[in-house]
């Protein structure tokens, strides 16, 4: 009895912990986003289930092996944000950041009733992953491959990010954009190139979780609304502005509701990240690693 | 006749004729009217946090579902008659609204934002979770005394009634004291702190006094309708309603009920699930948010100026912002 109680643990340990890494990967994203152009991305979520319609609606039926294809996909989603950002973004730069979130939040709407109107009739799809179907025993646990492979993928991609942010000349030109534009400019960065490579980063990594998220379950026009919501809570929790403490975050919220889920009901899922949501901005305001002083908007 | 008359004159006229629209409209345009001054109400409701505090809620639906789930139950359950139903409904939206706020508005906009997204977004999940709250099918209303009064017409009464009173509010609001204050500190919090205005209390009270006008507007939505559905009010609703007010003109009078126009008429034209009203909508808001932060009602002042100008053989005058 025991032991069953320990594997159903592990196993929603191992739930908690694949879907904290999915979260923390659209926050990063999202941290991204505020950081160099001070925008709370709205559309992350839609801009990525774009990218997996894409991909099944026009890159799958040429024919493509699965693997090259979510690449193609990847950059395609990096192309969108960029014509994102020159179309939306990035004209009257003297309006107030609080005027381009709302932006985002039109671009949320018209990205959603698209993907309604084009493919809202069929859904839900099924999206082919790179992964095998079978699953491993690990101690105990049954642990599928597309598990191990998602949260694999999760880790590098993070990992590729923050190495690039940290040590090369284009993640030190982004942190001083993000630290003060007008100085960035005087030191000779292109604080708009910055901010447009920000902005592709980001819609790389937002599609990177949205096919993950697509081929572990269905691709639906309202997929990522979850994922949106919980990344949003998991960038609070860090602080905003901090990557670490977004993958902390993500991490703690993701192994929560799993443990949410399986020991009181699946419909407290959304209530209690909520709740998690609302404790850290009353108790810790600057979230678990941020401090008050960088706050935006 | 002075044009300020004038004006007074045709407003009078056009208010009876919203007044007594069941009786030389048919019922589905009577129907489509009430939607709108109900929307209406919602959207001017909003305008109070997002037009002169700058504070930006993009959870408003979350409270017109109070509203309407506060009046269908107790409705539906306890046999409460309508007029303690919707005060009851529209008080218990005030204190989520205190509750929601207290935390979020310490902080920046930013995580207000985020909140009130996200409050919309679980209230959804939660009412369609629950057998209590009708599920995913809704709640469908029995017949009361108002709806069956004076053959239906008395609830676009109603409608009429609360949408010109939360009109009144929000025109005497902005010209009060308060909503002075709000204004400063919508512009500069700084200043506003200075001249005394204690931010905490003036931002909460804003998004309550949206809350309340949000509820009253659920409220009647589902008098009217006799449904109250969790679709009606998904993540959606909010995000339009947002839309509405940026699309109408934010801060302005009537901007907010033109842009109600649009969330009550896209669907009611084009009633089906692959919508291109939808991507028009979403495209204005876009426009809108990106190139004429005054909206509709900026557009149509300027149209109107202009024309007045071209009447009056002069050159048009030069805009203001």
């Amino acid at each position: 009895m025991s032991g069953l109680i320990q594997a159903l643990d592990l196993s929603t340990l191992v739930v908690g912990v694949l879907s904290g890494g999915l979260y923390a990967l659209l926050a990063l994203s999202i941290i991204l986003i505020f950081r160099t152009t001070g925008v709370a991305n709205f559309a992350q979520g839609e801009l990525g289930t774009l990218s997996v319609f894409l991909l099944l609606f026009y890159i799958l039926p040429t024919g493509m092996p699965v693997i090259p294809a979510w690449g193609l996909a990847i950059l395609l989603a990096g192309i969108v944000s960029a014509i994102v950002y020159f179309i939306l973004i990035s004209p009257r730069p003297e309006a107030p950041h609080l005027n381009v979130t709302v932006r985002t939040l039109g671009l949320y709407m018209l990205l959603y009733a698209i993907a309604v109107f084009l493919w809202g009739g069929q859904e839900p799809y099924r999206v082919p992953s790179i992964f095998p179907s079978q699953s491993v025993n690990l101690g105990g646990v049954q642990v599928g491959y597309d598990q191990i492979g998602t949260l694999a993928v999760t880790a590098v991609a993070a990992t590729v990010f923050l190495v690039l942010f940290r040590y090369t000349r284009l993640g030190l030109a982004m942190r001083a954009a993000a630290i003060d534009p007008t100085v960035a400019v005087l030191l000779g960065i292109d604080v708009r190139l910055i901010r447009l490579a920000a902005w592709v980063a980001a819609g790389m990594l937002g599609a990177i979780a949205a096919l993950l998220i697509a081929s572990s379950a269905f691709l639906e026009t309202t997929m990522m609304r979850p994922y949106l919501f919980k990344a949003f809570t998991a960038a609070i929790m860090g602080g905003l502005t901090s990557f670490p403490g977004a993958i902390v975050g993500g991490l703690i919220l993701g192994i929560a509701d799993a443990f949410a889920v399986a020991g009181i009901s699946i419909h407290m899922r959304e209530p209690f990240t909520f709740a998690i949501l609302l404790l850290t901005l009353l108790l810790r305001p600057a979230g678990l690693f941020g401090s008050v002083g960088r706050a935006r908007v | 006749m002075r044009p300020g008359m004038m004006r007074i004159a045709a407003t009078c006229i056009a208010l009876a004729a919203l007044a007594a629209a069941p009786w030389w409209l048919g019922p589905y345009p009577q129907y489509v009217l009430s939607l709108w001054l109900i929307f209406a109400l919602s959207a001017i409701g909003l305008n109070i946090p997002i037009g002169l505090g700058k504070i930006f809620s993009f959870g408003h639906g979350a409270f017109m579902l109070i509203g309407a789930y506060a009046t269908a139950m107790p409705i539906l359950y306890w046999n409460w008659p309508i007029s303690a139903a919707i005060p009851a409904a529209v008080v218990l939206a005030a204190i989520v609204g205190i509750v929601i706020g207290l935390p979020a508005l310490r902080l920046t906009s930013f995580s207000l934002a985020i909140v009130t997204l996200s409050f919309a977004f679980v209230l959804f999940q939660v009412v369609k979770a629950f057998d209590f709250t009708g599920g995913p099918q809704g709640l469908f209303m029995p017949d009361t005394a108002l709806t069956r009064l004076l053959g239906g017409r008395a609830v676009h009464l109603l409608v009429f009634a609360c949408f010109v009173a939360g009109f009144l509010g929000y025109w005497s609001l902005s010209r009060s004291k308060t909503g002075r204050a709000l204004r400063v500190l919508g512009e500069n919090p700084i200043v506003a702190q200075s001249l005394g205005v204690h931010l905490l209390y003036y931002r909460v009270l804003c998004l309550v006094l949206s809350a309340v006008y949000a509820a009253l507007a659920g409220g009647l939505l589902a008098l009217l309708t006799n449904y109250v559905g969790p679709e009606t009010f998904s993540a959606e609703l909010s995000v339009n309603m947002f839309a509405a007010v940026f699309i109408g003109g934010v801060g302005t009078l009537l901007g907010p009920i033109l842009g109600a126009l649009f969330v009550v008429l896209i669907p009611e034209l084009f009633q089906s699930v692959q919508n291109l009203s939808q991507i028009i909508y979403a495209a204005l808001f876009c426009l809108a948010a990106t190139l004429f932060p005054g909206g509709l009602a900026e557009i149509a002042s300027k149209t109107f100026t202009w024309l007045a100008g071209l009447a009056r053989g002069r050159d048009a005058p030069v805009s203001v912002r």
